[in-house]
């Protein structure tokens, strides 16, 4: 009896233990989502994923009542009829208004920088730069965004938030010179230069003034003849040695929060009267009545109600700012796309009830033609 | 020459050929066993639980070492059987020992005679042999000695344990009449000094030349030390008294009925007045009563059993995000083989089979996805429908009544196949299309292959054989695998149902 149950104890565990096959699991390769909108939502941490939980991508572009091109992104589910959960869109207006299907210009349009809102009292998005030369001649104006001009005083629209180039060559029967400057549209950093000299009693003794008043911002000149830098001042004066005639380039160094922008003025520094090829800026404000180069955001709840940032006027500390800008696949609609990484706080409102996006972070995707 | 001169000459003889060695060693071990004898000694249960260790050992380095944890469990049984008769027949020799070297005397009827003899010339002789009788007793006591008187003390009350027990089993068997057993016992379990006592007396009355030489053997102080170190002498002594009621049990049964009327004519025993069939039935029931008083009380004894078992099992399953999962009706079987610690507790270990099964969502699901505005991809799921284990089930069993047992378990299961569905479908921006399942036997990684289980379990026998029982079984284990993405528990518990079927209890 005992040895018939060892052989059946025996026969059986050999059955199993025969039969006993361990499998591998299929793998798993897991990559990261390209789209997604992170942030939170009244400091809830909220994240949305193209791929996943059937969120979808959507990039689109249109032309508003104004004809101004928006570029559009929309992270929501696909398919999922009246049960959708949370969805985001962002849009981008133009920085201009277009004709009817005229082709957009996306890289004028979307520039890495910061971008305001449109809520109703947009922010200036463009600025008229005029310049007045200081010699007399014959001009030519260049501009880093393509435009030249030969006129006596040069005008030029300017993007706020860019920075440009000017640069003015002025030729006579006397003299010729060069000088360019650069300037950053409407930003804490920007500023004018202006210099001045008695010509006939200290003619190598100029007085220097920069224009940017912004708390926080540092200042540091320096006048091109190797002398030691000054710094803290807005108002500096400087003597140049009157053994060395010659152009000097003074550069004056703005610093705040790790940004650095730098601003030129050229120096004369002779005995005679002689051309210069300096010139004075002046940037006027442009009314942005079609909120151009504004951002809207909208946020639909998982109940289909829709909150605008366009219904309120948004903190001055709350901006879009673009961090990359990249060429990506065509769409579903065969419309080339943009890649956009973004950052962005702002509030949104629905009725009376408002909710406070903060920290947010997203790839999006916009189309364009 | 007389049965009775026969008798004393071949206990003279057998004694004084004998070598008897005092062994302080032997004296200890002795000792040991006669605790373990008793039941009182927690050497006994910690050899129990010693085998079940190693059984357990044994079992769990899988199956080739259980297949030789039964060769290894049978040698073990017959030794352990083989030293519970050892120990038994030393312990029978020492109580038979307690005064002196009767161990055949003490229950046979030669012993009565020798005592029948005493009472005979007690009667006869009144206050003279009595007081001869006292003043040889005392000289006996002193020179038995501390040891002696001690030993006797300790080996009385076994001997009066067992001799009271297996008196009354005699009794209820055999039919003896009560006088005779108490001829055979009340000598052993009485006072035993009388014994040799008693043989000093006879020795004065001049009763049998061979009864004084054994009373020369018992007050001989030199021949009283080597009987009791004979009595611890494992080796020789236990082969002399194996052969001693053999032996005797020869020159008995070779005995006629002519002889017996003879010896109870002249020794006036109580069985002398029998009619013929009680006189022929007697050396037979003294062999009986010898032989139960000796071996088969301990064979009665048991010591070890072995059962089968099978039955449904309720599991209650685990949550999922969809509600229960591994919910309904399970089997298993098994064989267990255990030991009786005492006579209400048991232990047992075994081998079992048993499934978790009906389980339905998937524990593992892989994907190989591209991302752009969507997603597209192959998603892969893993659902193990039903997992088969062998386990070791070690259970302790208490018994209410003789038909009623609570116990106590762990069962430790090891996973060795399953039957899993695998299904695949691709899936483009929450579109599902390529669906397909496919069977599989064995067990996926991730399963984890050991799994846990504690029990409370109450039985009832309905025979000697079958035994209904029903189990509470709660898994200590997760049945998968915790990763990094989920930490789900997937502990089962439930009830278990079966009929045990006891194949041997011995």
């Amino acid at each position: 009896m005992k040895r018939t149950i060892q052989y059946i104890f025996l026969l059986a565990l050999c059955v199993a233990f025969t039969t006993c096959k361990k499998n591998p699991l299929p793998p798993d390769d897991q990559k990261d989502p390209v789209f997604y909108v992170k942030c939170q939502v009244d400091g809830t941490p909220v994240t949305l994923e193209a791929g996943k939980n059937e969120y979808y991508m959507y990039s689109s572009h249109f032309q508003n009542t104004n004809n101004v091109y928006v570029y559009k992104a929309e992270l929501k589910q696909k398919s999922c009829g009246s049960g959708c959960g949370y969805n985001i869109a962002i849009m981008f207006n133009d920085y201009k208004v277009s004709a009817v299907n005229d082709p957009m210009y996306p890289d004028s349009g979307l520039f890495i920088g910061k971008y305001g809102f449109n809520d109703g009292s947009p922010e200036p998005i463009m600025y008229k730069g005029l310049f007045t030369p200081i010699s007399q001649g014959t001009y030519t104006w260049t501009y880093s965004d393509g435009g030249t001009s030969n006129d006596p005083a040069g005008t030029h629209y300017f993007r706020a938030g860019k920075d440009y180039s000017v640069g003015l060559m002025v030729s006579s029967s006397t003299c010729y010179g060069y000088h360019a400057n650069d300037f950053r549209i409407a930003s804490p950093l920007s500023t004018i230069i202006t210099g001045s000299n008695d010509v006939g009693a200290t003619p190598f003794t100029y007085s220097f003034t920069s224009s940017n008043n912004e708390p926080g911002v540092s200042l540091e000149w320096d006048f091109g003849d190797g002398s030691p830098v000054v710094t803290g001042s807005s108002n500096v004066v400087h003597t140049y040695n009157d053994s060395t005639e010659g152009y000097y380039i003074v550069r004056l160094k703005l610093s705040k929060g790790g940004e650095t922008f730098y601003s030129y003025y050229q120096v004369a520094a002779y005995l005679s009267q002689v051309c210069t090829a300096n010139f004075n800026s002046y940037f006027i404000p442009q009314q942005n009545t079609f909120a151009l180069g504004a951002v809207t955001i909208l946020v639909t709840d998982d109940k289909g109600n829709v909150y605008s940032s366009e219904m309120l006027n948004q903190s001055p500390a709350y901006k879009v700012e673009i961090v990359s800008v990249e060429n990506y696949e065509n769409n579903s609609e065969n419309h080339p796309t943009k890649k956009l990484k973004i950052r962005f706080n702002c509030d949104v409102k629905n009725g009376n009830s408002v909710i406070k996006i903060t920290n947010g972070e997203a790839v999006i995707a916009v189309s364009y033609k | 020459m007389s049965f009775e001169q026969k008798f004393d000459k071949i206990i003279k003889h057998k004694i004084e050929e004998a070598e008897f060695p005092f062994d302080e060693a032997n004296w200890a071990k002795a000792n040991k066993m006669l605790d373990a004898e008793k039941g009182i000694s927690a050497g006994k249960n910690a050899k129990v639980f010693l085998l079940a260790a190693a059984i357990i050992l044994m079992l769990g380095t899988g199956g080739f070492f259980t297949f030789k944890y039964f060769e290894n469990a049978s040698s073990a049984n017959s030794e352990t059987k083989q030293m519970t008769e050892n120990a038994t027949v030393i312990n029978n020799a020492s109580n038979s020992d307690n005064n002196t070297a009767n161990s055949v005397k003490n229950n046979a009827p030669n012993n009565t005679v020798v005592n029948t003899a005493v009472t005979e010339s007690k009667t006869k002789n009144n206050g003279k042999d009595s007081k001869n009788r006292s003043s040889i007793n005392s000289s006996d006591n002193s020179e038995l000695g501390a040891i002696s008187n001690s030993s006797a003390d300790r080996k009385y009350s076994t001997n009066s344990n067992n001799s009271s027990a297996t008196s009354e089993n005699a009794m209820a068997k055999n039919s003896v009449p009560s006088v005779e057993n108490n001829s055979a016992n009340t000598s052993n379990s009485g006072e035993n000094n009388n014994s040799s006592a008693s043989t000093n007396s006879s020795k004065k009355n001049g009763n049998a030349k061979d009864n004084q030489a054994m009373a020369k053997v018992n007050t001989r102080p030199s021949k009283i030390k080597p009987v009791i170190g004979k009595n611890q002498s494992k080796g020789g002594y236990i082969n002399d008294v194996n052969d001693s009621p053999v032996m005797y049990e020869e020159q008995v049964l070779n005995y006629d009925e002519s002889d017996y009327r003879l010896l109870a004519s002249k020794m006036k025993m109580p069985f002398g007045d029998l009619d013929s069939f009680s006189l022929k039935k007697t050396p037979y029931d003294f062999i009986r009563i010898y032989d139960d008083d000796y071996y088969k009380s301990v064979r009665k004894r048991k010591t070890h059993f072995m059962n089968v078992e099978g039955g449904m099992a309720y599991m209650l399953g685990w949550n999922v995000p969809v509600g229960k999962d591994a919910k309904g009706f399970n089997v298993y079987m098994g064989a267990n083989y255990g030991v009786h610690a005492s006579k209400r507790i048991s232990a047992s270990i075994g081998a079992q089979f048993y499934n978790i099964g009906n389980i339905e969502q998937p524990f593992y699901t892989g994907s190989n996805v591209t991302y752009g505005f969507g997603s597209n991809g192959t998603y892969t799921s893993v659902a193990s429908n039903s997992l088969f284990y062998f386990s070791v089930p070690v259970k302790v069993d208490f018994a209410l009544t003789k038909y009623d047992h609570i116990g106590a378990s762990v069962n430790t299961g090891v996973l060795f196949n399953g039957m899993n569905t695998v299904a695949t479908y691709e899936m483009k921006d929450g579109v599902k299309s390529n669906e397909s399942k496919t069977r599989y036997t064995g067990y996926f990684e991730g399963t984890n292959t050991t799994n846990i289980m504690l029990g409370v379990s109450y039985g009832h026998s309905f025979s000697k054989r079958v035994r209904v029982n029903g189990e509470f079984m709660y898994s200590i284990s997760d049945t998968y695998k915790n990763t990094a993405t989920s930490a789900a528990k997937e502990n089962n518990m439930g009830i278990r149902l079966g009929v045990q079927y006891t194949l041997f209890d011995k």
